[in-house]
């Protein structure tokens, strides 16, 4: 039977089953004290309503640079028929979704959606557009935008 | 479980439990944030569409309803007396020009003049109750 763990100074490691803890390759090991796990710290929620959202969650603390944080939005619009998932970049802390655009004839109508991540927070903004005088009705968006920051070892 | 609502009561975010360590305590803190802790086994049924928070006892209500008809028929010459919240906002909806015009209305009872045969829409707006919108149609 091959050894499964070692415990020593420089920490724990388990591998799967069969491969030797003592000689076996990093892909083999079903944990290794060497990385961070990395999981959801905060799990919220902001209430779209109507033709426009303005809202800011805070994180109820301060990380040293804004997390990776998904967003996600089940339908409950006229033009949206698919769940959305968004997740912020490293790179960009503020960013732009185009939730959905429907086109009548001459006739438009489409959801922006702008997040932005910092340290302390999250802000959701939300605007409909329609080309109003053409007589076409905006849409409106309802219910709950989920919001979950990822840390490493929460 | 802790729902986050505007000075009037109305929900505007929530943060599910496990709350992170020291959340409600930094949230205290934060003076121009108004929020209640409640137990809830399904986060998302929590909705700021029918629900808002009482801001004297701090408890989550359902928003009221206004108690009208969706539909009245009248003839032209005729009126139609309806009762509403005092102070309530009256939006007049004109399908063809799609137009809207908001009136606000100190009074609890309304008077309608059918004056033109058509189908009219009004929506009637009174925080916590729920929007309310009655078709009337003057034949």
């Amino acid at each position: 039977m091959a050894n499964r763990v070692l415990l020593d100074v420089n920490g724990l490691l388990v591998s799967k089953p069969t491969f030797d803890v003592l000689t076996t390759t990093e892909n083999n090991l079903l944990f290794s004290s060497d990385y961070h796990k990395l999981g959801f710290s905060f799990k919220g929620a902001i209430q779209l309503t109507g033709y426009s959202t303005n809202e800011y969650l805070s994180f109820g603390k301060t990380f040293t640079t804004p997390p990776y944080v998904f967003f996600m939005y089940s339908p409950s619009s006229l033009d949206i028929t698919t769940e959305m998932w968004v997740i912020n970049q490293a790179s960009a802390q503020n960013f732009r979704s185009m939730y959905s655009f429907y086109v009548a004839g001459s006739n438009y109508r489409y959801h922006l959606l702008d997040f932005t991540v910092s340290v302390d927070g999250v802000t959701v903004v939300y605007n409909s557009y329609t080309n109003m005088s053409s007589g076409f009705p905006n849409a409106a968006l309802t219910g709950w935008m989920t919001v979950m920051a990822t840390e490493y070892n929460p | 479980m802790i729902v986050f609502y505007k000075e009037n009561g109305h929900i505007y975010a929530t943060v599910f439990d496990p709350l992170p360590k020291g959340y409600k305590e930094a949230m205290e803190k934060d003076k121009s944030i108004n929020f209640i802790e409640v137990t809830s086994d399904m986060p998302l049924e929590i909705d700021g569409g029918t629900q808002y928070v009482d801001v004297v006892e701090k408890v989550l209500n359902n928003r009221p309803t206004i108690d009208l008809q969706d539909e009245y028929n009248i003839n032209v010459g005729e009126s139609l007396s309806i009762n509403i919240p005092e102070s309530s906002i009256l939006i007049f909806h004109d399908s063809k020009f799609m137009t809207e015009t908001l009136v606000e209305c100190s009074d609890g009872l309304v008077e309608l003049d059918g004056e033109m045969p058509d189908t009219y829409e009004i929506t009637i707006q009174k925080w916590p109750y729920i929007d309310k919108t009655i078709r009337i149609n003057v034949t």
